[in-house]
Parts: C-alpha cells; structure tokens; sequence
C-alpha cells in the first residue's frame, strides 16, 4: 500500500500542474529526408510561429497550421508555405533567429540561427533547427478555432468611405485599446462598430466600440505621428499609416489612427471570399 | 515582608516559569506564522500563475462561457513610464481564488503582443495552473554625466522584432533595476539612438521563459569606467 501512495500523488500532481496544456504532435521531415514522429512539438517553448505575409507580422498558432514547408535557406531566413486547415496556404518567411552571436553579426547580418522546434520521440527529447527541416505536417485532432474576418466600411475623417475586405488592425484580427490606460484586446468579430471621437490635435483618441451583444464600452487608442527616436522610414509607415490594413476592389488599402472616423463591420456576409490569402484564422499573439 | 522558599520549592517555580514559557513560545510558532498558502474559499478554486520566477504580472482573466473580464490587475507601470522599476517585494499577484470554470488568462506585456492561455478549468477547491510563455530582459545604460551613483542613465529605446520590420514597442530604461516583460521564445532587438556612446545601439535580446537577460550598453569614458567602482567593467 505504501508503494502505491506516492504513484497516487505524482498521478494528482501531474493532473493538477497539467491544466491548460495543449500538446501538439506532429511528423517532422529533415532536408536529408529523415522523418520523426514528434509529440509535445513547440517552437522555442511556444505552440505559435512568428511569420512576414507580404513583409506584415503575423503571429500562427499549431492550432491553425495543417502543413509547414520550408524552401531554400537565406541569410537569417527561410521562405515557407503554411498550409492552414482552412485549406488557404500563405507564402511567407520565417526568421531563423540570431541569439547567441556577436554583436556585428547580429547588427550586420550573417547570424547563425538558432531557433529550432522541440518536443519528444519514442527516443526521448528532439530538438531541430530551423535551417534542417523540410517539412513538418502536424496531427491535430478535432475542429480548428475559427475567426472570422468580417467585411467592413471605413471612414475616414475626409468623409470618404471605403469597402474593405479582410480588414486586420496590425495584421491581428482582434483590435487593441486602453481603459484607465490599461490595455485590453478584443477579437473584431465580436465588434460591431468602431466610432472615433475627433479631437483636434490630441494624440490620444477616444473610441466607442459597440459590441455584437449591444453593449457599448469606451476606451482610447495613440493615434499620435510623432517619429520615435531611432524608428526607420518602414518602421514609422507601419506603426502610424498601416494600422488597419486589408483590400478593396481598388487594391490593397491601410489606414492610420490619426485619420479614422468610423469602422462597420458588416454582419451580413462572413469574409469568405476574401482573396484566398488564408484569411481564416489569424494567429493572436 | 520577606517570603522565604525552601530550595525544593524553588526549584519547582523555576521549572514552572520555564514551561509557561515554552508553552507560550509553542503557541506563538504554530499561531502566528503564517506560513504557508491560504485556504482555498468554500465554493471556489484556486487559479495559480506561473510564470518562470516574474511575480507581478499585469493580466486580466476573461470567463470563456460569458466573454466577460471577471478579474484584471495591472500592478506594473507601462515600459516607457519613467517612473517604473522592480520593488524588492515578494508580494505576488499571480494566485487568483476564483468561481468554477473555463477561462482565459490574457497576460500584458511591454510590447504590443499579449500572451493568452485559453481554456483554464478552475475546479472547486483545488489549485490549478496556467503557464503564460513570458520572460523578461534588463537594459542598462551606464553614462559619464549620470547621477546616480551607478552610473546609469534614462534613456528611452525601441523594442522590435527581430528583423527591425516592426516596432512592437517602447522602453525607459532607468537608474535603478528595471525588468520588461516580453513573450518568451523569441529573438527581440532593442535600438538606441542619440546614446551616450554616440552611437546608433542596435542589441540583440533572446528572451526565454523562466530567465532574465541581461543587457548592459556602457557609453562612460574610460578614466570613468576605471573609477566606477563596482560598476565598472574589469
């Protein structure tokens, strides 16, 4: 009896530290053609990888990723097609990390990466560099979490109006905003409406957002245009003027804080056919 | 009045006194310590947060079933206060005595990026744990004209990934010590300009779960770093 006790305990204790894990398996394919059947598999401790669509960050959970693969390795970097369950596919890049090296070389360039995914093989611990894999095709089980990416009219404080299809605020499908100066994010197929207060020459802009459930909740966002000190050309365009982001029939379109007025989702019509640019489902940090 | 004991009797006080005392020494121990967790509430569980060694973490938990904020706590200042830095305190607020459920814990970090754990069941009377992927990096910046007396400065910088693409945030650094908390697992740069090493920084930080990175961008002349004591580089 007493041989059985601290089995009992282990079995609770693993059971309570447990909660709230999501495992994820998955075969992992090396460049030389070596297949491994990977459990536990995340990416530098994380179930979500850090990738540039079209050069804009997007963040993927494993959840949304059917297919991985990798193409020729650059300098730092490995051009990759995801194949998301929803069956869309995206070409993007992945960077293969720098840590661990001199300083020159991380400024410069010429790092050697070090990122890498791990997990556990009937072997015992698996550890695989960026740079050596092929392909990974993951084993998921069930349905994958679904966001919708609604259409939505845009105005801007000229009046004009703009019909947006995929509609992202910082290539995310939540939006962000501060209450008492604490942040706080919501998904946007939850929101219904997005009305910026205009208030002239203030930074800090007020905004009432109208949810699907009709409550009303206020909050504020930094719409400011100041330059920051050490931001690069690129830098400032995408943290000031390519705020929401998405297409119109006209082409791709963004948009600041400084010169919205209102957003409407439209509750009408999900955004399924919105480019095939593998809408469904954005990674959320 | 002179009271007069026999030695016997003497001796039989001493050896009360000395119990009393024990005893009340016993008592004192196993009353007023307070060691140890706090009960879990009748009708409630315990949600624990545990993240790598950080102990104040600004975070709100959201009930999955009504999409309502049921808890938020933002203890810490934001990155680019100039007012914040770490308390020597051991004063947590990562353990969360809630109502049975599912919930999600969205924790805030020093960038733009949240770091969420969905689907955490609290159940009745028992502890559970939720694990944010979050660590945390140091910067320091030692100056000639500094005044405080280790030699660091304030000094406002740029958090972006890794690929300098995007900035994902802003950071003060300080004259006292100074922790930012960012997802963990990824590589970050850290950029200064107008440095007093009249320099363009440019820092790589690796941040991983449960460890503290440190770095340290020393712009002091020389004949300083050589009477910066304790401070200065050997």
């Amino acid at each position: 009896m007493r041989r059985i006790e601290p089995v009992i305990l282990l079995l609770v204790l693993a059971c309570v530290t447990a909660a709230a894990a999501v495992p994820y398996q998955g075969t992992v394919i090396t460049r030389s053609g070596d297949r491994h059947t990977v459990a536990n598999l995340d990416f530098q401790g994380r179930d979500e990888i850090e990738v540039y669509v079209d050069d804009v960050r997007r963040l993927l959970t494993f959840d949304q990723i059917d297919r991985l693969r990798f193409g020729e390795l650059r300098t730092e970097e490995i051009p990759v097609v995801l194949h998301l369950r929803s069956g869309d596919q995206l070409e993007a890049v992945i960077s293969t990390g720098g840590g661990r090296n001199t300083p020159s070389a991380s400024t410069v360039g010429g790092a050697r990466g070090t990122s890498g995914f791990t997990g556990t093989t009937q072997l015992g611990p698996f550890y695989i560099l960026l740079e050596q894999i092929a392909e990974i095709r993951f084993a998921h089980e069930g349905k994958p979490e679904s966001v919708v990416i609604r259409p939505a009219t845009v105005v801007d404080l000229q009046g004009r109006r703009f019909e947006v299809n995929s509609l992202r605020y910082r290539g995310r499908s939540s939006f962000d905003y501060q209450q008492d100066n604490q942040k706080r994010t919501k998904e946007m197929e939850r929101i219904t409406t997005l009305e910026f207060e205009d208030v002239e020459g203030q930074e800090i802009r007020p905004v009432v957002i109208t949810f699907v459930t009709g409550r009303q909740t206020q909050g504020t966002v930094d719409a400011g245009t100041v330059r920051l000190s050490g931001e690069t050309d690129a830098m400032y365009r995408r943290r000031v003027v390519e705020v929401f982001t998405g297409s119109t029939p006209q082409g791709p379109f963004a948009m600041g804080l400084h010169q919205l007025k209102l957003i409407r989702f439209n509750a009408a019509a999900a955004d399924s056919a919105a480019g095939g640019d593998g809408d469904e489902g954005d990674g959320e940090p | 009045m002179q009271i007069r004991t026999s030695r016997r009797g003497s001796l039989v006080i001493r050896a009360g006194i000395t119990a009393t005392c024990l005893l009340m020494a016993a008592c004192a121990t196993t009353t007023g310590g307070g060691h140890g967790p706090a009960p879990i509430p009748e009708g409630m569980g315990r949600l624990i947060i545990e993240a790598g060694g950080i102990r104040k973490l600004n975070y709100y938990i959201v009930d999955q079933d009504t999409d309502e904020e049921v808890f938020a706590d933002h203890p810490r200042s934001a990155g680019s206060s100039p007012i914040g830095f770490e308390s020597g305190s051991r004063a947590t607020n990562l353990v969360q005595d809630m109502p049975p459920g599912l919930y999600t814990v969205v924790v805030l970090t020093d960038i733009e990026d949240f770091v969420r754990v969905r689907d955490v069941e609290v159940v009745m009377g028992e502890p559970r744990y939720a694990t944010p992927q979050v660590g945390r990096f140091m910067l320091r910046v030692l100056a000639d004209n500094a005044r405080s007396s280790s030699g660091a400065v304030q000094l406002p910088f740029l958090i972006t990934d890794y690929n300098m693409r995007t900035v994902l945030g802003k950071g003060m650094t300080s004259t006292e010590v100074r922790h930012f908390i960012v997802p963990a697992g990824r590589t970050y740069k850290v950029r200064i300009e107008n440095s007093p090493t009249g320099r363009d920084e440019i820092r790589e930080v690796e941040v991983h779960f449960g460890g503290l990175t440190h770095i340290e961008i020393d712009g002091r002349t020389p004949d300083e770093q050589l009477q910066g004591g304790d401070d200065a580089p050997n």
